[in-house]
């Protein structure tokens, strides 16, 4: 079943009119567990396809309730070691030798949001930060939550958890008007913006002829640049939208994904705010922990700052390696924390050169906002080309379009993109009058009902079925 | 609706917007299709009705003479439709004819004169610039249009024979096949008037429903891009009850039935023209689901798009008549969709070019004595 898609938008109303039929903890739990059962089985062929999904959340479960029992550094080390195992060889990454892989069919949907819930249980636990004793119905809804299942977001067991009070989250008509507004918003994005902006792009793909002049050439390489975070943008946060908002029927609160990230005026500001609930799971788990052994055992002053700096690039990383299994994603992940860590660096040069105050005051000049924005943008659409591409369509864009034209890509994007996002934050920062306006329930139903009715006009025009979820296949 | 968050508990929504909220809606909906339909009526414009046509009851309908009509599908492009001195939708004349040419005439149904494509991309326009290049002469397409079943086509014997054809070509489809009511054919009902019989309205709700879709050209238009997902279209399709049922096999006794009518027609229409020294041509014209499908798309055990290709060529076999089965040719084009104009059935104007190669090819047909004839080593004779 297809998320965002008008069948699992059913799925999710008929559950959640089932779900809220009772106050009754328990048969809440019970219909959510159903629930999960029956969108999970969406996506197999056969029992058997359902096996090694089956076994990799049983070892999470024995994991953590060994480790429940008996709190162990070593033991701890030896679940998440085995649990890491599991989801390299499920995922089917490719330094996994052969004969370790499966020779068969089987599903892996959501597998890696599912394998980060997993993960973040065991460390708990482990470390006593979850203490009381987790439910085999609790576990099991918690990490195959179907709203959440394809692509997040990683939600932390304790909000989950919160959820499964009784009374927790309640519902009245405005909720339910403001989760519809939700899931129409992102449907919305998924299917029209998203997919105009794909089309967009790829007819520049089609556009660019070495033979074109080069201010063409130039032009059509910084809107293939360009587009794609647009579109990524619209793809998965419209996707959030709409699970947070179908989610919240159920009366669980899933977490953000997204907060403006194109208003970040640095890359690891842009990380605080893309993607959030992963680049979160990293800091807790990876970043944090690395930078307190590393300054536990390094204890040289001078190169503290430069700790953080070997943590980011580590942690961001491993967010863009997580992306997929082949060489672009790794050369991704370089350029991920490649940009944080040069980020930080940038910082520690300019604070030691203009002091703490002196560097604050140079980021809140406007121009320089205006241009880390813009710089902010092309950074990241630059990374992009390694996650949507592979090396021979880069070796081919890139022969196409030759350097003088890729420097002027570059060049013109970053203006592009200084002059769009500063206009954006300045309307954002001086509301023009009247817009309350659109806050009134009158004209956000109607807003929302168009919404609606060119989602559906546009999903009729695709056949039927919305545009695929980048996200769904990580 | 307002936000969720910083409401105060217990809440309420004034009672008047449990109505008002509803009807804001409803009315959006409303105002937006509304403006869905004005947008596709302005940019998707439509004049079906051919209006040199008039109706006979004899012969179904034909055009006036020397009359000039335009036509267009909404998913097609304007057609101007010019009628010559007979009424007949051709390049030239009916009357005067160049020495040594080989004149044909086209009868069948709307495709067979080019229904909504403008004149010079109808398969007979394109077929006798082929053949005039194969060939070297002329060759004088004239096709009778008019909107006919086989009774009505036969009954326009006396009209082919008053034009002195070399060859006659009809352009039949699954959906012409399917219009014949599977009664026996009976040669005594040829050319007796039969009344036109307008379709009584339903009043039913679903009726009337399927009635205003039916006349939306925003529906139109988005059938059109539904239509381009080609499982979405033919899956559709096969499941669009028994006008579907000539692509099953074995064939349904409605299919039967039908079958049965068009051999016994068409053998008594060829029998009719061999007497006048005249052979007959027929050339199958699929429909796009059974192109697709001939094309490669995957499809149930039962489903078989050349069976009544197949079943024809034993007809023309038995009945002595040539036979085309022009779904392989269009199997094998690319972009296939272009062809068709999805919603409205008919071909396209790159449509007409296939039928246009397998007319040209079978007309000329080296193995035949028809084809030898009209472009053969018996070309250089006077035709007559």
């Amino acid at each position: 079943m297809n998320v965002p898609s008008l069948q699992f938008l059913g799925f999710a109303l008929v559950g959640a009119l089932i779900f809220n039929l009772s106050g009754n903890s328990r048969w809440r739990a019970l219909t959510l567990c159903v629930l999960n059962i029956a969108f999970f089985s969406t996506f197999l062929r056969g029992w058997v396809s359902a096996v090694p999904y089956a076994t990799f959340l049983l070892l999470g479960y024995v994991g953590i309730r060994v480790l429940h029992v008996r709190r162990s550094t070593t033991l701890g080390i030896l679940f998440v070691a085995a649990t890491l195992a599991a989801f390299f060889i499920l995922k089917r990454y490719s330094f996994v030798p052969e004969p370790m892989l499966l020779p068969y069919w089987y599903t892996a949907i959501g597998l890696s949001y599912v394998f980060f819930r997993v993960l973040h249980l065991l460390i708990d636990v482990s470390q006593d930060a979850i203490e009381e004793r987790i439910a085999p119905l609790s576990y099991f809804n918690y990490v195959l939550n179907f709203p959440a299942l394809v692509s997040g977001p990683i939600q932390r067991y304790e909000h989950y958890h919160r959820s499964e009070a009784p009374g927790a989250f309640p519902l009245d008509i405005f909720i339910i008007g403001h989760s519809f507004e939700r899931i129409v918003g992102g449907f919305f994005k998924v299917t029209v913006v998203s997919s105009l902006l794909l089309m967009w792009q790829k007819s520049c793909i089609s556009h660019l002829a070495g033979s074109a002049p080069l201010p063409m050439r130039a032009t059509d390489l910084a809107l293939i640049a360009g587009l794609y975070p647009l579109y990524l943008y619209a793809n998965f946060s419209g996707y959030t939208d709409f699970v947070i908002g179908a989610a919240r029927l159920f009366r669980i609160e899933l977490p953000e994904n997204f907060n403006e990230p194109f208003s970040s005026e640095n890359f690891i500001m842009f990380w605080s705010r893309w993607h959030i609930t992963l680049s979160d799971w990293l800091k807790t788990y990876v970043y944090s922990p690395l930078l307190l052994t590393l300054m536990r055992r390094i204890t040289v002053t001078w190169i503290e700052p430069y700790l953080a700096v070997f943590a980011y690039f580590v942690t961001f990383f491993l967010v863009g390696a997580w992306h997929g299994q082949t060489s672009m994603f790794l050369f991704f992940g370089i350029l991920q924390g490649g940009g944080v860590a040069l980020n930080k660096l940038y910082q520690i040069a300019m604070t030691a050169r203009l002091g703490r105050s002196g560097y604050q005051a140079l980021c809140a000049v406007p121009a320089y906002r205006a241009a880390a924005r813009g710089l902010t943008y092309t950074w990241f659409a630059f990374t992009l080309f390694w996650f949507w591409s592979n090396w021979e369509q880069l070796r081919l864009l890139a022969s196409t379009a030759g350097p003088a034209a890729m420097v002027g890509a570059l060049l013109l994007l970053f203006a592009a993109a200084t002059v769009l996002l500063s206009g954006l934050a300045f309307a954002k920062a001086r509301p023009m009058t009247g817009t309350r306006i659109f806050e009134h329930r009158y004209v956000r139903t109607v807003v929302a009902t168009s919404l609606a009715v060119v989602t559906l006009a546009a999903l009729v025009l695709l056949g039927g079925t919305p545009p695929d979820l980048v996200y769904k296949n990580f | 609706m307002s936000d969720a968050a910083g409401q105060p508990p217990g809440r309420k929504l004034p009672k008047r917007d449990v109505i008002v909220l509803p009807l804001l809606a409803l009315l959006t909906v409303v105002i937006l299709g509304a403006g869905a339909e004005l947008f596709a009526r302005v940019y998707w414009p439509e004049q079906e009705a051919d209006d040199c046509m008039i109706r006979d009851p004899i012969v179904g309908s034909h055009a006036k003479p020397n009359c000039t009509a335009l036509t267009k599908a909404a998913e097609g492009i304007w057609s101007e439709d010019r009628w010559n001195d007979c009424g007949y939708r051709a390049l030239g004349s009916c009357v005067n004819r160049t020495d040594g040419s080989a004149r044909i005439v086209a009868v069948g149904s709307s495709t067979g004169w080019g229904y909504l494509v403008p004149l010079e991309d109808t398969w007979f326009a394109r077929a006798a610039s082929t053949l005039h290049a194969r060939c070297g002469r002329e060759f004088d397409f004239q096709a009778l249009g008019g909107i006919a079943n086989l009774y009505q086509n036969m009954a326009r014997l006396p009209q082919i024979l008053q034009l002195h054809p070399d060859a006659v070509v009809m352009i039949l489809s699954p959906f012409d096949i399917a219009g014949s009511n599977g009664h026996a054919f009976d040669p005594t009902l040829i050319g007796q008037p039969r009344e036109h019989v307008e379709r009584a309205g339903s009043h039913s709700i679903r009726a009337q429903i399927q009635a205003f879709v039916g006349a939306s050209r925003a529906v139109l238009v988005a059938q059109h891009y539904l239509y381009q997902n080609v499982d979405f279209y033919v899956s559709g399709y096969l499941a669009s009850g028994e006008k579907a049922d000539y692509l099953r096999q074995p064939f349904t006794p409605v299919w039967q039935g039908r079958l049965a009518f068009v051999d016994k027609a068409l053998e008594y229409f060829a029998a009719q023209l061999r007497s006048n020294d005249i052979p007959l041509i027929v050339v199958l014209a699929p429909q796009e689901a059974q192109a697709e499908l001939a094309a490669g798309l995957p499809h149930p055990a039962d489903v078989d798009p050349f069976a009544i290709g197949n079943a024809m060529a034993r007809m023309a076999a038995r009945d002595g008549f040539l036979f085309a089965d022009a779904t392989t040719a269009y199997s094998k084009a690319s972009a296939l969709q272009d062809m068709f104009l999805s919603v409205n059935g008919h071909f396209s104007s790159a449509g007409h070019a296939i039928l246009a190669d397998v007319a040209a090819a079978t007309l000329a047909l080296a193995e035949h004595p028809a084809g030898r004839r009209l472009c053969g080593s018996d070309t250089q004779a006077p035709l007559r």
